[in-house]
Formats: C-alpha cells, structure tokens, sequence
C-alpha cells in the first residue's frame, strides 16, 4: 500500500479503532498472524470501552439527588446515568438543578447546559404532605412511592415519613380525593450565624 | 522516654492570663432566670412545676444528653429562642434561692460495674468541657484498646484561665476523676497530664494530689513550653506521645483518649456524688471588665449576669466574643446563657483586639503555612473556598482544620481565613449529610424496587401453581423469597420464569391502555389550565404527560417486540 493511498485513508481510519489496527497491521505486513491479535486487541477495547461507559454511568449516578421522580424521562436515577453515560444530554434533572448539572459537565469535561424546562423548573427541595383529615385510606399512593415513605393501610389514615421522602410529586397523582400536596421540605440544619461568610478582598 | 516531639506550626501569644488567674474562683450570685436549651430533648416537667436542683428536666433527645435543673426553682415558661446559638426551645427556671438538692443517692465508684458507672456518666450529662462538648460517656466506652490517657490542662489560649484556677483549687477531685476515667478505659498503662509553662500553681496542685493519690500507674505531669495551640486534641497527644491522630480519625484510632481537667472534675462529681453536670468555670476576662475573674456559672446563667459582676463597661468594650481571642465568635446578645462549652467570655477594649482592617488580597507570603498546626494549605483552602470549590476543600482536607485562627493572626493582608474556613465546613458538612441523604433514597428504592419484583414473583408463582410448568433457570438472587416453605419449589420455579421469559401480552396491553388514559386525562388538565395557573403547574403537568407518552410508547415497543402469538401462560385472573 502506497503512502498516498494511506493518506486518503487516514480520516476513515480514525474513525474506528478497529480500521486503524487493521490499516496499521496491512502497513506494517503483519496480516497474517496479526488479525488475531487485533481481533482480540479489539474485543478488549470494546469491553473496556462498556466497562469504562458503567463505571461513567456510576460516577453519574452518584451525583444525582436520587429522588427517583422519573421527571427525566427515566424511571428511576440509575437509567437516566446510564443514558447521560451513553449519550443523552445531561439537563433533564429539575431535583438537581444547575449544581448537579454542574457536576456532571465537571466529570464529562463539557461545558454545562441550561437546565431543559421540557423536565421541569429547579425549585427549593419538596416534601408531600398529605392532610390527613381529608384521606381516605385508599392505599393507592402507597406504591406510587418510589423509596416507600408512606405509611399507611386500608381504611386507615396515611402519613408521609417527611426525613425519608426524596418530594418526586409521584404520589400526588394517584391520590383520588387530591390530600396530597408538595410543601417546602425543612430545613435540616440551619447555618448558625457564625457560619456566615466574611467578604471577600476586592 | 521519646524522640523530640513537636507539632508543626503554632505561634507565640502574649499570654493576658494573670488578671483573671490571681482571685479565686467565685460563686455569683443566684441570677434572676435560667435559660435551658432543650434541643429535642422530651420535657418532663410543665410550665409552673417546682423543680429541685439536680432534678431531671427533660428525657435526652437525639444528642443524648438529659437536662437537670440546675438550682430548685419553678420552670415559668417553656419557649423558642430564635437567636440562640442553635435556634430550638429552651426551658425557663427561676430560682427560688433555696438551692434545695432533689435526692441524691452516692455510691462509692469503686463497688460499682463498668456498665452502671457509663449510665451514671451519661444520665450526667456529662461532655467534654475543654470546648468540644462531645458527650463523655461515649469516650469512655471505647472501641479500640486504649494503652494512654492523655489529660489536657494546657489552656493555651490567652485571657483564659478556668482549668488554671480549677487544678489550683479542685486538684484532688481532677486526680479522683482522672482515676475513674483510667478503670473505665480499661487501665490504660500509662497517663500523661500535659500542663502549660505558664501554670507552675496548677502544675505544683496536680502534683501534690498525684502524691496523696498514690497510685501505682505510670502518671506524668509533662509541662510544655507556651505555644499556641498546643492545647488542641491532636496537638497535644503529638506532644505528649509523638503519634499522630489520622486525618478524620480519632484519637482512640492511635490507642489514646484525650479528656480536659474540667471533664474529670464533673466525672468526679458525678460519680462520686451523685451530682448530674450543673455548673462549669467560666473565664470572664478583658480589658473592659474592671475584675475579671473565673466563676461557679451554674448552666444557663445570662452572660450579663456574669459581666455585671465583674463590673463590665460596655463603653469600653471593642469585641465582645463568645471564647478566647483567638477561637472566640462575636457574642451579639449578652442574654445568651452560659453552656456546657461555654469557657470564657472576653470584653476586649479596642487595645487589646482592634477592629479588623479591610482584607486585602493574598500575597503569598506562606506565613498562614508556615503556623498552621494541621500542615494544611491556607492559601488553597482560601482560594477554593471563596470560589466554594467543595471537592478541593475535602481534598485539600479542610475538614482537620481546627479553627485555631493561627493563619488569620499571622495574614498580613488581614484576611479572616479562619471565618471562610468556618463557613465552608458548614457547607462542606450540609453537602456531606445530603449525600447521605441521597445514598439513603437509593438504599431505599432498590428494597422498593426488590419487593416489587419479589411480589410480582409470587404472583405469577399463584398462577403458575395451577399448571406446574418446570423451569430451567434458577430464580434471581436479587428476589429473596419468604413465602411458606410448601410453595418454595413453585416460587422459585416462577421467578425464573419471570425473569427469563419473554413478557406476557396482557400485562402490557394494560399498561399501554392505561397510559393513553393518564395521556387523554393530563391533555384534558393542561388544556383546563387558565391564565391563573403558575409556571409550576403547568411544568409539572407537562413532564407527567410526557412521562406517560414515553411509558405508553415503550408499552407499545414492548408489545410489537412480542412474537406473534399470545404467551402460552395462562393468564388467569388479572387484578
């Protein structure tokens, strides 16, 4: 293969991994016996690649507030990680707001995206609460609840554990007499006064 | 007995402790109200109850710790206090003069077992009185086998000197208690007692006792030269012992645990008399208090009550701060109550702490590196925390910081680096406890997730139950199954089937149909929506009607991906 045609090859090759190692093999006379190795060179590329695309989709999760409310588009905070590891744009999190977007373009190493309003407004954290004297202890936003923090059984009052609900809204829906409302979630530790910032030099 | 031993860093203070070292100790006067932070602690008494001193107030909350009445009394109001320190409920008691005690009953220490000893510790209410204020009882039960007991009456910060005129006038009882702390730890082979230069009475009093206790352990009075802060935890066991307490460890983590001379006396206190934790020493000292001096505060004590009877001048006073000079935060209100860590209160005129000068910007001198006792780096810790760098502050270990103040001090361009450093390990905490709260909501949706698939398991293991199909794969760990030990077998034959087996039509049909149903209800909702509606609404209503379009299109993917014929499994009665 002559080195003009080499050259007019050159974007295809880099395109894939796979072209390249077979392009560099055919260069360099190596067909024979090196196919096997490229063959195998390549399968523990890919695999690294899915293992390196796992452990992404983690990392992701592990920045993402887990409040399980499907607002994505995902069921759940795991597959939507392993849809930002694949791919996806990375702005479907209302719950997480601009910090955790923050964060993920941190890990990507990409410029972070405005918050997509398709999903949602960033708002202060939620908690349901349901009034407790208009339920009727139907039992149906029990399993609505991603992380169980309802309490409650038929015919009998419902209450929302407020330190475990992650406020995902998805038990509002199911509720036939609409009891359950979404209010500000409290504050669980207040900065004392002493925590202030001072002001920085100019 | 050691190589050198030091600690990085530190610097040299003038030491403003003789005014208030020289009288001793006083007993104030009964102050006219008592304000008892009560936390989450459960009230055991009403408004209006006559409470005897001693007397338990309120059941421990979440802390641990119970509160007692401090002197007898009735409790006038139970209220919230929005501008103390931590904003909760507090419990007001006014003292009837009496100071009758509710009924004690002492036990000599030496009968009694370790366990009734740590109750009796704790149902004291005892903490860690140097400043940590971490509770006692949870030192002395220690996880690790402890081999030094390290007692810290260094006090290196200046103006105060309450463990100072404590071991002058109480070293008997400090050596009584510091005995008691040792058989709690398991006789840990050796004590050291680390005492500043500066304290030759305090050194001379704890030898004495040492001597009339005449105990057979290895215990050392070492006394260090004055830098500060070599008074802290970990400065101190790397002077005393030349180990180094890991980076977010604890002292026991290195075989030593670490008690100030204050903690022994209330330990002895309460063990030996039965006394619960009432009062502690508080320093009142500065410029602009005409006696300084070191007072019996009982707990809950208005600082004004104290100021006023060291002839406090508050034309005179510059700063007024809650601690020493160095560590001390502004104290805004002198109705706030003395607390189990409060040590001393400063009245400093404008000569003694002159006002803060403009911060200029960092010049990278590297002095604040230079005296930081933690080896940290000040100017990175700076840097990242104005730009709220959270994980270079946790990398950068911001979190050994001490909050000595030693950088500050030394700052030529005057910049509050211990107050930024404050402000971001509180952000750095809250960051940390919502993480945890977000690990705790995954834990939680994956048992949700695991119980959905096990029930829906046991489900079609009913059905299946009625034709006894075999399977040929073993059911999925991830569904643990604890149904009656006769249905095991078909269980477990029908989760495999439900995890292998392509889905079943029905199922999907039904979750298709009842997409379109919640599409056709949100479009109707959204459509109803007036101008009044917020923004919020009508977002939220969206992203539920586009969750429903992408469950009834992968109902729909699901079904067409089905082959053509039915599933052969029955599908007997659907719920």
């Amino acid at each position: 293969m002559g080195s003009a045609e080499f050259l007019t090859q050159l974007p295809a090759a880099l395109a894939t991994l796979a072209t390249l190692a077979v392009l560099a093999a055919a260069v360099f006379g190596r067909a024979t016996h090196a196919d096997r190795d490229i063959d195998i060179d390549i399968d523990i590329g890919i695999q690294g690649l899915q293992t390196a695309e796992r452990e992404l989709a983690a990392q992701i999760e592990d920045l993402l507030p887990q409040t399980q409310c499907g607002q994505c588009g995902h069921p759940g905070c795991r597959p939507y990680a392993r849809a930002v590891a694949a791919g996806e744009p990375f702005n479907k999190c209302p719950p997480g707001g601009h910090a955790t977007i923050a964060a993920i373009a941190d890990l990507l190493g990409t410029p972070p995206l405005a918050l997509d309003p398709e999903h949602g407004r960033e708002g202060p954290k939620l908690v349901a609460y349901i009034r407790e004297a208009e339920c009727i202890g139907c039992t149906k936003c029990l399993p609505a609840c991603p992380v169980d923090a309802i309490l409650g059984a038929p015919r009998q009052m419902h209450t929302v554990i407020a330190a475990e609900c992650t406020g995902c809204d998805l038990c509002v829906e199911p509720c036939p007499v609409d009891c359950i409302e979404m209010i500000p979630a409290p504050v669980r530790s207040a900065l004392m006064a002493r925590d202030q910032r001072p002001p920085v030099a100019a | 007995m050691s190589p050198a031993r030091t600690f990085p860093g530190g610097i040299l203070l003038p030491a403003h402790k003789h005014a208030s070292s020289a009288t001793p100790i006083r007993t104030p006067a009964l102050p006219p109200e008592l304000f008892l932070s009560l936390g989450d602690a459960t009230p055991l008494v009403a408004v209006g109850d006559p409470v005897l001193k001693g007397q338990l107030l309120a059941a421990a909350g979440s802390d641990g710790l119970p509160v007692h009445a401090p002197t007898s009394g009735h409790v006038a109001r139970i209220e919230f206090a929005p501008r103390a320190e931590v904003p909760g409920h507090r419990a007001v008691l006014i003292p009837d003069g009496a100071e009758r005690w509710c009924e004690r009953t002492p036990v000599n220490p030496a009968t009694r077992t370790l366990p009734e000893l740590l109750a009796a510790v704790r149902a004291a209410g005892i903490v860690g009185l140097g400043g940590g204020g971490f509770p006692t009882d949870i030192k002395l039960a220690p996880t690790h086998p402890i081999d030094t007991l390290v007692i810290n009456g260094m006090e290196c910060e200046p103006y105060i000197t309450a463990d100072d005129r404590l071991m002058r006038e109480e070293a008997g009882a400090i050596v009584a208690g510091m005995r008691l702390a040792a058989r709690l730890l398991g006789d840990p082979a050796r004590i050291l007692v680390g005492i500043e230069d500066d304290k030759p009475e305090a050194a001379a009093a704890m030898t004495a006792a040492l001597a009339v206790a005449d105990d057979p352990r290895e215990i050392v009075i070492v006394v260090l030269p004055s830098r500060y802060p070599a008074g802290g935890e970990r400065q101190l066991i790397q002077l005393l012992t030349g180990r180094q307490v890991p980076s977010g460890g604890l002292p026991r983590d290195v075989g030593v645990v670490c008690f100030n001379v204050g903690t022994l006396y209330a330990l002895h206190r309460a063990l030996a008399l039965d006394e619960p934790l009432l009062s502690r020493i508080v320093t009142i000292a500065g410029g602009a208090c005409r006696e300084p001096a070191n007072y019996r505060a009982l707990l809950g004590t208005p600082v004004a009550h104290l100021l006023a009877a060291s002839s406090y001048q508050p034309a005179r006073c510059e700063q007024l701060l809650l601690g020493g000079p160095m560590m001390g935060i502004p104290l805004d209100d002198v109705q706030a109550p003395v607390t189990k860590t409060t040590h001393c209160i400063l009245a400093a005129t404008a000569a003694e702490l002159p006002p803060a000068r403009q911060p200029q910007p960092c010049i990278r001198c590297g002095l604040c590196a230079d005296v930081c006792p933690a080896s940290l780096l000040p100017q990175q810790l700076l840097r990242h925390a104005v730009a709220r760098d959270h994980r270079q502050l946790e990398r950068h270990h911001l979190l050994d910081c001490i909050d000595c103040g030693a950088c500050a001090y030394v700052c030529p361009s005057a910049i509050p680096l211990v107050d930024h450093y404050r402000a971001a390990k509180a952000e750095v905490r809250a960051l940390r406890a919502e993480r945890g709260a977000a690990d705790q909501a995954r834990r939680r949706f994956e048992a949700h997730q695991a119980r959905v698939a096990r029930q829906s398991g046991e489900r079609s293991a009913r059905h299946a139950g009625l034709i006894g199909t075999s399977a040929d794969h073993d059911a999925p760990a991830s569904a643990p199954v604890d149904a009656a030990p006769v249905a095991t077998d078909l269980l477990e034959q029908a989760l495999a089937r439900a995890g292998a087996a392509t889905p079943r039509r029905a199922p999907l049909e039904r979750a298709l149909s009842a997409a379109e149903n919640r599409i056709a209800q949100l479009e109707t909702q959204l459509a109803a929506l007036d101008a009044t509606a917020t923004e919020a609404q009508r977002n939220g209503l969206r992203a539920r009607l586009e969750q429903a379009r992408l469950d009834g299109d992968l109902a729909r993917q699901r079904l067409l991906a089905l082959p053509a014929e039915p599933s052969p499994t029955p599908d007997g009665n659907p719920q």
